[in-house]
């Protein structure tokens, strides 16, 4: 499966990279929106796996801008701040439906999401 | 004594004692037919006159020598015996011959009298004379003496001077002056001669009265004067005694007031319709009197009585400018000077009145001359400028106000001593009007408050107000209330302060609701800070979960092993930090502590590093390192933490952010030593009409994540440590921005005790634009 980790956080982002590599996805990370949109363009990505609380572009903003080119691709977003559901309702009210995930994220139940393939909102 | 006479009685012996008592009596006496003929005649008479009685017996009575002094004495006694003959008595005053030795006549007492016979017709006629000479002659000595009297006080008098018989029948004499007429000779029928007749009832009771007291006679009445026209005389007669304290004669005076009379009827007139006018005077509001040269009052109407309390028999007379105090707006020698060349003067006075209140007067004179010319009196009306009567209405419904407010209303003098006491302060402090009027104030003030006491006093003193000053006052019952007051002074219509009226308004429940709304905001700002810590503290978590599931994944790989849980040792010593900076924050203490505002802004800062960052603000930092304040350290670092949010949220697109710490003086009491606190963005800056509502509770710009509490709280706790804040905003150009500052007293003891001047609104807040 083709993965898009984005976290400005560094080491969040790398670890998650080296995680999902060792169960044999191709992942690879970015540190902000706007290079998430890029590299999706050019991998057409099954999936996203990204922060929502972003300089610049946050991570519901990514996510809608991806799902005009990719339609198919699915969303994980992941956030460390409760406030960030009301984002995602507002989201929700547009039409948009996230799977999200709060910090601290479990590696294990991530990836037994992925492998789930659609799933609900999990909370750990 | 007829029959007698007769020679028909039979009594002989009678008639010879008759004959003899006839011929011994001393006075003259005859017996007459009622035609005058001679029937007898007496001894003393014929002895008198030289007769013997055969010579005239059977002739008229006229005819014989005694009647021979003059005619007319002999028609005067035809006359007499024609009256007697019809029955009447006459009697009069008469000089006859009746000395045998010399041609000088005497003055008889002389009489007739009418003897009727049995039928009722007179028979004879019974002459009787009694020898008054001497008497008369001694009358006429008297006579001579008032005359020579009367001679002296007519040469003294320019008055009319007359003489009056003792009884006032006869007037011996008047010399008249050319006022009167004058009387030469005796005169009876004086009264009807020169007094008019409506006033001879009242001459003659005078007179009655000065006889029967032997007193002085005096009398204004009206006289016929020498031209026939009626005149006025004030006329005065002294009695003359003799030895024996009889009357003798009235020696009087009259001298002529006719044009004095005239004067005063004139006035008499005058007053009359002046009276006239005083009624219509009356009926006016206006004060109306009227002074003298002088300045004494002479009329007072009624508006002058109840404008100034004094009735016009206590104010006719009085000099007004001392009975009303008055004060003139320029010198009264102006005024007069004025009031000489215009004719009339207005302008305001102030009078006092009787009972001793002070008004306002507009005040109009009008000089009004005499005949000649002559300033006679001045018109003053005065109406009341101070409308007493809608000042006591306003003043009515005033007092209903004060005493049905919701508010305490005070008031008290210039010595804190309390002199009017509403309702409601009865109820809040639960004292009596009775128990406070009098008292001073500070009964109501906690001791340790008794400074606000005096710096109220003075701001008072100095005609400034004082708006919502919160503090504590003591009720009776030892119970704390929380107040807001609000005081004026109050000043006396000279624009002088003589006292202080003061609202208090119980804020305890106001209190009581914004404590709710701090603890309220304190749970937002727990919330605001939960989210921060948050979002710190998750993802250096999440690393380190991530971490740890990649060091149990290649937990064979025992470096690879060493690197993950290193890099989570490093992760967790971050949330570590946090975590105690967190609970720090929250670390309140119940007394204020020496803190370093240094290290306060380094741990915020530190709090918001990541979010700096992450919305690329840059960071200047200008601060003393040894900045220390006494202070209560939670609500300091809430206060910063407030400012710093604000600055970052009102720059989203990046932006500077300067601190600034440095040390200085309160800017508005140099006496203050503390530290000033900067805080300034380069955001968009603050629109006046935002600027106006910065400090209300609930206002916020920040609609999704702001309570709207966060500078209101601020500025609560800057006041609460004696501080100062100050806004300077602007919105335009390249200068855009905003920055707080925050004075914070190194010791907020030392600082409250010189309280700040307060703005307008009542807050310590002053903003200046530097840019528009």
């Amino acid at each position: 499966m083709k993965i898009i980790v984005v976290d400005d956080e560094p080491l969040i982002a790398q670890t998650l990279v080296e995680i999902l590599r060792g169960e044999g996805h191709h992942a690879i990370s970015v540190s902000n929106g706007k290079s998430a949109l890029e590299w999706a363009s050019r991998l057409s990505p099954d999936l996203i796996v990204s922060d929502i609380i972003m300089p610049g572009m946050n991570g519901i903003e990514t996510a809608k801008e991806i799902l005009k080119c990719l339609p198919n691709c699915r969303i994980i977003l992941f956030s460390g701040q409760m406030s960030s559901t009301d984002i995602l309702e507002r989201a929700q009210a547009e039409g948009y439906l996230f799977e999200l995930l709060a910090k601290p994220v479990n590696p294990e139940v991530l990836l037994s999401m992925i492998d789930r393939g659609l799933a609900g909102p999990d909370e750990p | 004594m007829g029959r007698l006479f007769t020679g028909r009685s039979d009594d002989v012996e009678h008639e010879r004692l008759a004959a003899v008592i006839f011929d011994g009596m001393y006075q003259f006496v005859a017996l007459l037919t009622p035609k005058g003929d001679i029937l007898e005649v007496n001894r003393a008479a014929l002895e008198g006159a030289g007769h013997r009685i055969e010579e005239i017996r059977g002739k008229p009575f006229w005819t014989a020598r005694w009647w021979q002094v003059s005619e007319e004495i002999q028609e005067q006694l035809k006359a007499a015996i024609r009256r007697a003959a019809s029955g009447e008595f006459v009697r009069y005053e008469v000089q006859v011959y009746g000395e045998k030795s010399g041609l000088n006549p005497i003055t008889v007492d002389f009489s007739l009298q009418p003897i009727r016979g049995e039928s009722g017709e007179v028979e004879y006629l019974l002459p009787e004379g009694r020898n008054i000479t001497e008497r008369k002659e001694a009358e006429n000595e008297a006579d001579r003496q008032g005359e020579e009297r009367f001679r002296a006080f007519v040469a003294a008098s320019s008055d009319v001077v007359y003489r009056m018989s003792p009884d006032w029948t006869t007037l011996r004499h008047l010399v008249g002056r050319r006022f009167i007429a004058d009387t030469q000779s005796p005169d009876q029928s004086w009264l009807e001669h020169y007094i008019h007749p409506e006033d001879q009832q009242v001459v003659m009771a005078a007179i009655q009265q000065a006889i029967q007291t032997k007193s002085t006679f005096e009398l204004e009445h009206r006289v016929f004067r020498v031209d026939g026209t009626l005149g006025w005389t004030l006329s005065r007669a002294t009695p003359m005694m003799d030895d024996q304290g009889n009357i003798v004669e009235w020696l009087g005076t009259a001298s002529d007031v006719t044009a004095r009379k005239q004067a005063q009827e004139k006035l008499r007139k005058s007053l009359e319709k002046l009276n006239e006018q005083a009624l219509l005077l009356d009926l006016s509001n206006d004060a109306v009197l009227v002074r003298d040269q002088e300045d004494r009052v002479t009329y007072w109407n009624r508006g002058a009585t109840e404008i100034y309390g004094y009735t016009r028999e206590e104010a006719a007379g009085r000099v007004t400018h001392e009975l009303l105090r008055t004060e003139f707006p320029e010198p009264l020698e102006r005024i007069q000077e004025k009031l000489s060349r215009d004719g009339r003067w207005s302008g305001e006075l102030i009078h006092t009145r009787k009972d001793g209140g002070r008004i306002i007067v507009g005040s109009c004179w009008a000089l009004e001359r005499d005949g000649k010319g002559k300033a006679a009196r001045i018109l003053e009306t005065n109406n009341e400028i101070t409308q007493r009567k809608q000042a006591e209405d306003a003043l009515r419904r005033l007092a209903a106000i004060v005493e049905s407010s919701e508010d305490a209303i005070v008031s008290k003098d210039l010595n804190g001593i309390v002199r009017s006491w509403n309702p409601q302060a009865e109820r809040m402090f639960g004292y009596t009007v009775e128990e406070m009027i009098g008292q001073p104030i500070t009964i109501i003030i906690p001791p340790e408050l008794y400074s606000d006491e005096e710096m109220i006093l003075g701001k008072i003193k100095n005609g400034q107000k004082i708006d919502h000053f919160e503090t504590v006052r003591v009720a009776k019952s030892g119970e704390r209330i929380d107040v807001s007051l609000s005081i004026s002074p109050v000043k006396d219509e000279r624009g002088r302060i003589v006292g202080a009226a003061k609202i208090a308004r119980d804020i305890r429940e106001h209190r009581r609701i914004e404590r709710a709304l701090r603890t309220t905001e304190k749970l937002a700002a727990a919330g605001r800070l939960a989210a921060t810590v948050a979002h710190e503290i998750n993802n250096p978590l999440e690393a380190v979960t991530n971490l740890i599931y990649l060091a149990k994944r290649d937990l064979p790989d025992a470096d690879r092993v060493a690197i993950h849980l290193n890099m989570a040792t490093q992760e967790l010593e971050r949330v570590a930090h946090i975590a105690r900076q967190t609970l720090g924050f929250y670390r309140d203490t119940t007394a204020p502590i020496r803190m370093n505002l240094d290290k306060t802004l380094n741990d915020l800062l530190l709090l918001y590093e990541k979010r700096l960052e992450v919305r690329n603000i840059r960071l200047v930092k200008q601060c003393v390192p040894d900045a220390e304040v006494k202070a209560f350290a939670g609500e300091i670092r809430q206060a910063i933490s407030n400012l710093l949010t604000n600055s970052m949220d009102a720059m989203p697109a990046g932006g500077t952010l300067t601190v600034r710490i440095r040390r200085t003086h309160k800017w508005n009491n140099f006496d203050v030593p503390g530290v000033r606190i900067t805080i300034a963005d380069t955001g968009t800056g603050i629109t006046p009409e935002h600027r106006r509502n910065l400090f209300q509770p609930f206002f916020t710009t920040k609609a999704d994540v702001g309570t709207g509490l966060g500078l209101w709280i601020t500025r609560g706790i800057v006041d609460k440590h004696g501080g100062l804040m100050q806004l300077k905003s602007g919105t335009g150009g390249n200068r855009h921005g905003t920055a707080f500052s925050i004075f914070l007293p190194f010791d907020r003891e030392q600082a409250v005790q010189s309280p700040s001047t307060q703005d307008a609104s009542g807050r310590k807040v002053s903003t200046e634009v530097f840019t528009q």
